[in-house]
């Protein structure tokens, strides 16, 4: 890479560094791996970087290339979420209750099969299209709107009683699944 | 779902997001750390997340502690005691001409000499490139042609570093040089063919360094050995592994690292003849486990209970397989050749707050700084002298310290 293009690419990362590490964040539910995460991505990004020229571009591969990452660790079962703990004790620990409900979100994320939980945190914390996250996720429009709402349907079953005893299931059961 | 479910959901999502970012005032500390941040990057991110929680464990659970100021501990503790720390005041170390602001790194096992960095503000708010700093029985030299941080220093006073630039906000660099500073004269600890960067991470007292290395064909870290005055050569790693980050090397060439690898991060050492051996997790940790320090037969580490979850500090004896959890520290720095380990605690505000050993099942609480945060970086192997450094939020000032009761 050349000075000018490292500079440029040194102001990308400065940029973006803290908005991947959210959406990572949200991917794998793990700060660590996060960090871990971005670190590859950015790393592939540096090698592809003198031909990624329009921002457009660079968005879509960087956040191709993450998703790429922990989908990939994930089914190497790089790391496993274990999300094993009653979710529903938020209401009788008031003073914590909007922790609970974090806490509650994450689990639920994490019983959802990897690309189900990428299209839904593209389509509702990135605010892409359908369109975008389908060319993100390299499926087509369709595969993404299946995928959101099987998602969508399997955080609704999760995230509220009785879907405890499903999240556990699911858990052990996510690895695989496409 | 309804449309005020989506919006909802919206808010949750972005809400969570935030738990991946540490607190201002721990990026504070992050961003200026250098290659502390790498090191234990992971390991405090978490257990600040942990705080963040409220799930976090205070204080110190069922192990007795000697507090900070404990003035019967050092009459009544025989030579050689760590106890008798926890009596012991920190004195400032002398700055080198015109250095305003040091972060201390490490100490050899004697403690005579220790290491750190400058941490300067340049005119813009931003950072002046870092310099190394090498103290001999408390005098300082700023190290003429090495850049960047100086990581770890031995009893010969051999210090090896790495120079990363002053992009700081990535947890690990994209580009670094490694050298290594003896016999008065500093020189590049390069990379095998093919790589362009190279990272250190840990030293002997022979001299080997072990660290790792990265290229443009290689985006991912590799394991290299320097042996003493040697080319860098690859370590071999168990199995298809994709990241191992080597953390330190032993006086008798025993290598720890973590790797990646099926069901969470595992520790594994390397004898000298390159045979591995994966370290086990203490039980109820089986979330992965790291390391940050070799010293004889013991390694230091850290362990969570599952992979976003509580987080533990561990103390692994080699010789006798025993791996023993310290609920309530999140991770240990470093630790010496009796097994005395260097606790940094997380406090709720996110930034550490107060300098820990770990004995044995004992905590002693070193006495406290004055202003600021107090961070130990090393226990020297007699127990007598810990050096680390006192850091105020707000000015972002590091001064170093030694807490000792020597003369």
């Amino acid at each position: 890479m050349d000075r000018a293009l490292e500079d440029e690419f040194e102001a990308f990362v400065r940029g973006s560094y803290t908005r991947l590490l959210r959406l990572a964040y949200l991917l794998c539910g793990d700060a660590g791996h996060a960090e871990d995460a971005v670190q590859v991505t950015l790393a592939k990004t540096a090698l592809a970087w003198p031909r990624l020229t329009r921002s457009d571009g660079v968005d879509r591969y960087v956040r191709r290339a993450l998703i790429n990452t922990v989908i990939a660790k994930r089914r190497r079962r790089w790391w496993s979420e274990t999300p094993t703990h009653d979710v529903d004790h938020a209401d009788s620990w008031d003073e914590f209750g909007r922790l609970d409900e974090r806490d509650a979100l994450r689990r639920a994320l994490a019983g959802l099969p990897a690309r189900q939980r990428a299209a839904v945190v593209l389509r509702y914390y990135e605010d892409l299209s359908e369109a975008q996250a389908a060319e993100v996720l390299g499926c087509s429009v369709g595969n993404v709107k299946s995928l959101t709402a099987r998602g969508l349907q399997r955080l609704r079953e999760i995230h509220r009683p009785p879907g405890i005893r499903e999240l556990s299931n699911a858990a052990t059961t996510n690895a695989g699944e496409a | 779902m309804t449309v005020d479910d989506m919006s909802e959901l919206r808010g949750r999502l972005a809400t969570l997001a935030e738990e991946a970012v540490p607190t201002a005032g721990y990026a504070e500390v992050r961003q200026r750390a250098g290659r502390l941040r790498r090191r234990r990057v992971a390991a405090l991110a978490s257990s600040a997340l942990v705080v963040a929680l409220g799930i976090g464990v205070a204080g110190h659970g069922a192990l007795p502690g000697l507090g900070g100021g404990n003035d019967t501990a050092l009459g009544a503790l025989p030579a050689g005691d760590p106890g008798r720390l926890a009596s012991c005041p920190a004195r400032k170390l002398p700055l080198p001409t015109g250095v305003r602001s040091v972060l201390v790194n490490a100490a050899d096992p004697t403690g005579r000499y220790v290491v750190g960095d400058t941490t300067e503000p340049d005119a813009s708010g931003g950072r002046l490139p870092a310099h190394p700093i090498l103290w001999d029985r408390g005098v300082p030299r700023l190290i003429a042609g090495a850049s960047g941080s100086a990581v770890a220093v031995n009893s010969h006073g051999v210090v090896v570093g790495e120079n990363t630039g002053t992009n700081t906000s990535l947890p690990i660099p994209l580009s670094g040089s490694a050298w290594i500073f003896q016999n008065g004269k500093v020189s590049a600890l390069a990379p095998p063919a093919g790589y362009t960067s190279a990272f250190v991470s840990g030293l002997n007292d022979g001299g080997d360094v072990v660290g790792y290395v990265s290229g443009k064909n290689s985006p991912l870290t590799v394991p290299v050995v320097w042996k003493a005055g040697g080319p860098a050569r690859v370590l071999a790693v168990p199995g298809s592994l994709d990241s191992v980050l080597l953390r330190g090397i032993a006086d008798d060439g025993t290598i720890v690292g973590d790797v990646s690898r099926v069901g969470g991060n595992v520790v594994y050492t390397w004898d000298e003849r390159g045979n591995a051996r994966m370290l086990p997790a203490p039980a109820g940790y089986p979330g992965g486990d790291a390391s940050t320090a070799i010293n004889g037969s013991w390694v230091a580490g850290y362990a969570r209970k599952e992979p976003a979850g509580d987080q533990t500090a561990v103390r692994w004896n080699l010789l006798t397989g025993a791996v023993t959890a310290y609920p309530g520290m999140a991770v240990f720095a470093q630790i010496n050749a009796k097994g005395v380990a260097v606790a940094q605690v997380v406090g709720p505000d996110g930034k550490g707050h107060e300098a820990d050993l770990a004995d044995g099942g004992r905590v002693i609480s070193l006495p406290a700084a004055t202003k600021g945060t107090a961070v130990a970086m090393s226990v020297n192997d007699d127990n007598s002298a810990v050096a680390g450094y006192f850091y105020v939020h707000g000015t972002e000032v590091g001064t170093p310290v030694v807490w000792s009761c020597r003369d």
